[in-house]
Order: C-alpha cells, then structure tokens, then sequence
C-alpha cells in the first residue's frame, strides 16, 4: 500500500513516499510564498523515480502551514499530531517532543500511549525559532549549514539578551564591531534560542525521553546548549525535518487501512 | 485532524437576526438625543448606568463602541494614532482605539461606524470593578472635553464559588451608590426620582436574568442550539441598553426560541462532538474564528466573558444592597484566581465541557491572569485539557492566524485522541 505525507511548512515543502511501513523515498523543496504550486511536482518526482504513478497512491495527508492549500492532499492534520506520530514510530520511549521550525517552535508532550497529551508553542514572534538563527547568520555573513560547527570552538560565553530577532541583530554588530570572534557570538546565538525553547517547555512536567525535531535540531550548537539547559540529553531523529511529512503518512497508511 | 468542510450559513436562532436592529435604534435615538440637547454620558461597562437615567442622561459606551470599531475591521489606524499621540502600545486597545478617534489628526480617518460617538460627552461614569485602565481612560475624556467624572469604588470580590461579597463589601459599594447620587444631583441640578431608578433596576434585573436564563440553556442544552459566535453579536444589546424595555423583550423571546429548539434537540452544528469554554473577551476583528472549529464538530458552547461580564439578577427586595451585591459579584475580572477556578470548575460539569480555549489578552492583563495556572489545575483536578491562544481582543497587529488556527486544529485532534482513546477503553 503506497501513501504519502506532505509538509508544507513555511520554508520548505517535505514529502515522504511510504509502502507499508517503509519510507521509499522523500524530497525536500525550498517554498517561497508562490511556491505550493511547485510540491506536485516534486511529489511526481519522486514517483517517477520509484517508478510509480500519482494513483498508485492509496491516500495522501497534508500538514505545515500550508496543509489547507494542497489540493492533492485527501486529508489534513497538525504538524503537532504528525510529529508525535512521526518520532513515536522509530522512538516509542519518547515522553516530550522539543520542535524547532522555521515559524515557530513547539513542546509536545506524549502520554504513555504516545498520544499527544498537551502541547505550547511560541507564537509571538520569531524569537524561539529557525528564523532567529537564520537571520542573525545573515547578519554574521555564515552560511547557515556553518553555524552548528563553528559554534563548537567557542571559547567564552557570550549573552544575547534581547528577545526580539531584530534587536538581537543589532546586539550582534555590536560584538562582531568589538572584535569578539565569531564562534562564541555564534555560540551565545544559539543559547539564546535554547534558552527560550527550553523556558517554554517547562510550562509543564518534561518527562524523559526527550527528542528534538526540526531542521534545526541539524545544529550541534542548539543541541548542545538545549542539552545543556535541559540537565539532559536530546535523542534526535536521522532526518528531524522530515518527522512532520514521516507523521503525516503514517495518518494516511492508518487511513488506507480502514478503507 | 478532520476534514474541512463548508461553514455553517445564517444564524441559528431566528431572534439572533434582530441584533442589528435595535443596535440600529439605540445609535439613531442616542444621536437624535444630543442634537435634541439632551445630556449624554459615557459609561464604562460595569458602571451604574441605571443612575444615569434616573437622571435622564443617556449613556454612550465606549468600550462597546471600541468592540464594534474592532468588528468592523478598521481598529488598526486608530490603535496606531494612539501610539502616534504617545499613548502606550500596552494600553487596552479599546482604550487606544477611543483615544485614536479622539486625538485624530489629518487624513485618512476611517468612517466611524454610526457615526460615532456623540461628542462631546456631557459627564464620565466609570468604576475601578474590571480595571485601573478604565479610570485613568476616563481622566483623559474628563482632561480633553472638561466635563465633570464620576467614579464608582469597588473592592475585590474573595469569595465562594456562591460568588457572595461580604455585607462589608456590599456596605461600601452602597456608600459609593449614593454618593454618585449626590454628585449627579449636583450636576442636573434636579432631585434624584428614586423611582424612575427603581424601574430601570427591575427592567436590568428582567433583561441580566432573562441572559442568565439563555446562558444556561444553550450550555445545559445537548446540543446547544446556538454557538458563540452568534451570542458575541446578541450580547450587544445587553451592554449598551441595560436599564430599558428593549434587551427584555428581546431576550424573552430569544429564551421562548431556545426553550423550543432545546426540547426539539436542535442543535447548533449538524454533528456536535466536542463541547468547547471560552475564557475571555473574543477577537471582536476574527470572529470567525469562534465558528471556524465546527467545521471539525467542536462548538463553543459557553463563554466566561458573556456570563461573568454581563447580566445578573438584582434582589429588588432591598434595591441598593441587592444592586451592589450584583455590581460585585459577577464579574469575573474583579475575582481571584481560586474563585475563577472553583467556578469554571462547577461550570465545566454544568455544561459539559470537553475542552477550554484560554484567550491570553495583551489587551485585557487583569482578565488574563494566571492561565498557566489554570490549564494546570484543570488538567490534573478535572482531566480537562486545555489551549492558550495570545492575541489582543481589539488590536489585530500582533495576531497570527496560522498559529492560532494550528493551535485550535491540534486542540480538537488531541480531543478527538483523547474520545477514541476512551472508547477503546
Ligand atoms: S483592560 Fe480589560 S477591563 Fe480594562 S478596559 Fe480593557 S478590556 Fe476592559
């Protein structure tokens, strides 16, 4: 039985192709605004390159931002029941989901079943998310990938304080102008964000284990500081921005079943 | 997770379709009212308007009217000229809203729905009950149109969940009463009709308990017979005519409706599974957004801001004690955090509520209080779960549809996990 699951998140469309229970094949496509329009084409992609059809698929479910806006998509659901049901499928022990989009961030907390028993996300502004980080490597001139590795050879401790993205751009020309190298401002970048995310999931019990989702859980230099903030390690899936699009065809083959 | 499917269209109660109506009226009759020369007073919510027209002042609400601005879609260029004249981003954006089209300077003002408030106001009423914002509002109104304010005091209700204040408390608040009488006899010059404000009590005490009787019958009611999206529109007549005939006819007849579609089981929503309590004032600018969950078959059947806000009955038996009594005890931003809880508690059995919807306001801090809290309480008291959505009830800047709309879709997949979960034992 083939299915598949759709994430259109706010910076990128990912799609994961299932047969049963295993992953086929996925794609990952950089989304602008305009750009939802470009996710069939990849799913085809993909297909073609599995040497299947658009109606080989039994059902197609949909999450992200742009969930409401696929058409192909029979099915929609949050990223936030996705991503429980994404890590539940590799890592059953888990208890607390820490996800770091590119929008906005989020704290699930599971139940011993795995189901989703509550969950709190920022949504103020971009301060506890992957666009904190991207704009302030903007501001720093690193590419983005280059962040988590050079944050690991920062010598001492640097304070980012203010919330707000824009100001703690400012806060950053500032040591970047007072000759600070750049791996501990990179370094005290990404403990601002652990700071917050981890602030906020403490709004109510962290139950062990603990698996951070996400493409920024990719950056060794958050993980290492969300770790650190935590007094506990993070598991990370072996691809945490696919977990939401993992997630969501799961819900489809569990749909495709019951048909 | 659902399927989306097509919105609901019309109202579902036929009554609901005469809001507009006599909200029509009450600006026609308030505006004919001071071209005619006739006193007009500015009323904060929760202040004794049945004084005001025992001395024939006709009463203009500007919170209310900052809620219809808000619905109207057009808060935002005021809220930014507040700003513009140095009020703080923080302040109550119906408070900013007000203050936008009192200060507004050159073009581009939007048109003011009405008309807008009748200017200039003849006297201020306002009372401390709901906040200090209220007060130090109604200082710039008395600073710019140099009219005479009067303010009701009132301390904080600690009571049980019977929402009882103290007879000390009832003592003060009487004091208060009365000297308000004084200062109004003062201001018209006229000796105050002890009568005329004995009918404009019972008519409130007719019209707070005929609300109070809809409140519990659409909430009692399985299925409710009327979201709330629709009582937000129906409560306006409530707020802005209280002390007259007009809101107990009208609710009289919405409550004859209800009785019948409630016996009828007829319910708002073709397939209701999730009963839903809303605490807070809404997001007067998106109230879609209260209607939008019963495309997934969640209705929100109750609503904290309609019940502990508006209505009430007034024991005429002892008139000004069972008046203060009423100004007292129910409203939910004048209660601490155990009353709150204890009475959302009982409200939750009464009404069958599978899951509350916090409305964190930037806006209304008083009201917003100790959520956290709360969602805390409930869960591990009562088993109830529980969402915080942050937004402002006036002020749409600092909304963000897609996360308020993903934080309610994940709120009814994890009530429907938690249903599925339960009937699989
Ligand atoms: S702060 Fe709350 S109680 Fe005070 S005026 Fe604003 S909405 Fe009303």
């Amino acid at each position: 039985m083939l299915v598949a699951g759709v994430d259109a998140g706010s910076n990128a469309a990912k799609i994961v192709l299932m047969e049963e229970d295993q992953i086929l094949s996925h794609g990952v496509l950089k989304t602008g605004a305009n750009s939802l329009g470009a996710v069939k084409d990849l799913l085809q992609h993909i297909l073609e390159q599995q040497h299947k059809k658009m109606e080989d698929i039994s059902d197609i479910v949909s999450t992200g931002y742009g969930r409401n806006y696929i058409p192909f998509a029979t099915f929609q659901a949050t990223e936030i029941f996705c991503h429980a049901k994404g890590v539940f499928r590799t890592m059953p022990q888990v208890r607390t989901i820490i996800d770091i989009g590119g929008q906005d961030s989020k704290v699930i907390y599971l139940d011993n079943n795995g189901r989703v028993a509550d969950f709190v996300m920022n949504d103020k502004c971009a301060a506890g998310t992957g666009r904190f980080i991207e704009s302030l490597a903007m501001a720093l001139s690193v590419p983005l990938e280059e962040m988590g590795p050079l944050s690991v050879s920062a010598g001492q401790e640097i304070t980012i304080s203010s919330t707000c993205t824009v100001f703690a751009e400012s806060e950053v020309v500032s040591y970047v102008a007072q000759g600070f190298p750049k791996s501990d401002i990179i370094s005290g970048v990404h403990h601002a964000l652990a700071g917050r995310v981890v602030s906020m999931a403490r709004r109510r019990e962290i139950r062990r284990e603990i698996c951070l989702t996400g493409g920024v859980a990719k950056n060794i230099g958050v993980v290492r500081w969300i770790e650190k903030e935590l007094g506990e390690s993070v598991r990370i899936p072996e691809e945490p921005q696919l977990t939401g699009a993992i997630g969501a065809a799961m819900i489809a083959l569990e749909r495709a079943r019951q048909q | 997770m659902g399927n989306q499917s097509s919105p609901k269209k019309g109202r579902a109660l036929k009554t609901s379709y005469e809001a507009s109506t006599i909200l029509r009226n009450y600006w026609e009759t308030i505006h004919a009212a001071k071209k005619a020369g006739k006193p007009i007073g500015y009323c904060s919510g929760n202040a004794p308007v049945e004084l005001m027209y025992a001395f024939d002042i006709l009463p203009a609400y500007p919170e209310n009217y900052a809620a219809v601005v808000a619905s109207a879609k057009i808060a935002l260029p005021l809220v930014q000229m507040a700003e513009s004249k140095e009020f703080s981003h923080d302040l109550c954006s119906y408070a900013k809203i007000n203050l936008g089209e009192v200060f507004w300077e050159g073009k581009g003002k939007p048109e003011m729905p009405f008309g807008g408030l009748p200017t200039p106001p003849d006297i201020l009423l306002t009372t401390k009950i709901p906040c200090i914002t209220q007060v130090k509002w109604w200082e710039v109104l008395r600073d710019v149109y140099h009219c005479p304010m009067i303010l009701l005091d009132a301390p904080m209700l600690e009571g049980t969940v019977d929402n009882q204040p103290s007879e000390d408390q009832v003592d003060f608040v009487v004091d208060q009463l009365k000297l308000i009488i004084a200062q109004l006899e003062d201001f018209t010059h006229t000796k105050f009709n002890e009568e005329k404000f004995f009918h404009c009590l019972s008519l409130s005490d007719q019209a707070g308990g005929l609300w109070h009787d809809i409140i519990d019958l659409r909430g009692e009611a399985v299925p409710t017979p009327v979201g709330s999206r629709e009582m937000c529109g129906n409560v306006f007549s409530l707020v802005a005519m209280l002390g007259t005939e007009t809101p107990v006819k009208f609710y009289q007849k919405m409550k004859e409706e209800l009785q019948y579609k409630t016996w009828k089981k007829i319910g708002a929503i073709p397939n209701e599974k999730y009963r839903l309590l809303y605490e807070n004032i809404p997001l007067w600018y998106n109230l879609e957004m209260l209607s939008d969950v019963e495309n997934k078959g969640a209705v929100f059947v109750f609503e904290t801001y309609l019940r502990y806000v508006w209505g009430g009955r007034i024991d005429l038996t002892d008139p000004y004690r069972g008046y203060a009594k009423k100004i007292l005890s129910d409203v939910f931003l004048n209660m601490n955090l155990q009353l709150r809880y204890d009475i959302m508690a009982r409200d939750i059995k009464n009404y069958h509520i599978d899951g509350v919807v916090f409305h964190s306001n930037r806006s209304c801090k008083r009201y917003s209080l100790g959520y956290y809290e709360l969602k805390e309480m409930l869960l591990e008291r009562l088993g109830i779960p529980s969402v915080v959505i942050e937004a402002d009830h006036s002020d749409p800047s600092g909304y963000s549809e897609g996360n308020t709309k993903m934080k309610l879709d994940a709120f009814i997949e994890l009530l429907e996990e938690r249903r599925n979960a339960g009937s699989r034992g």
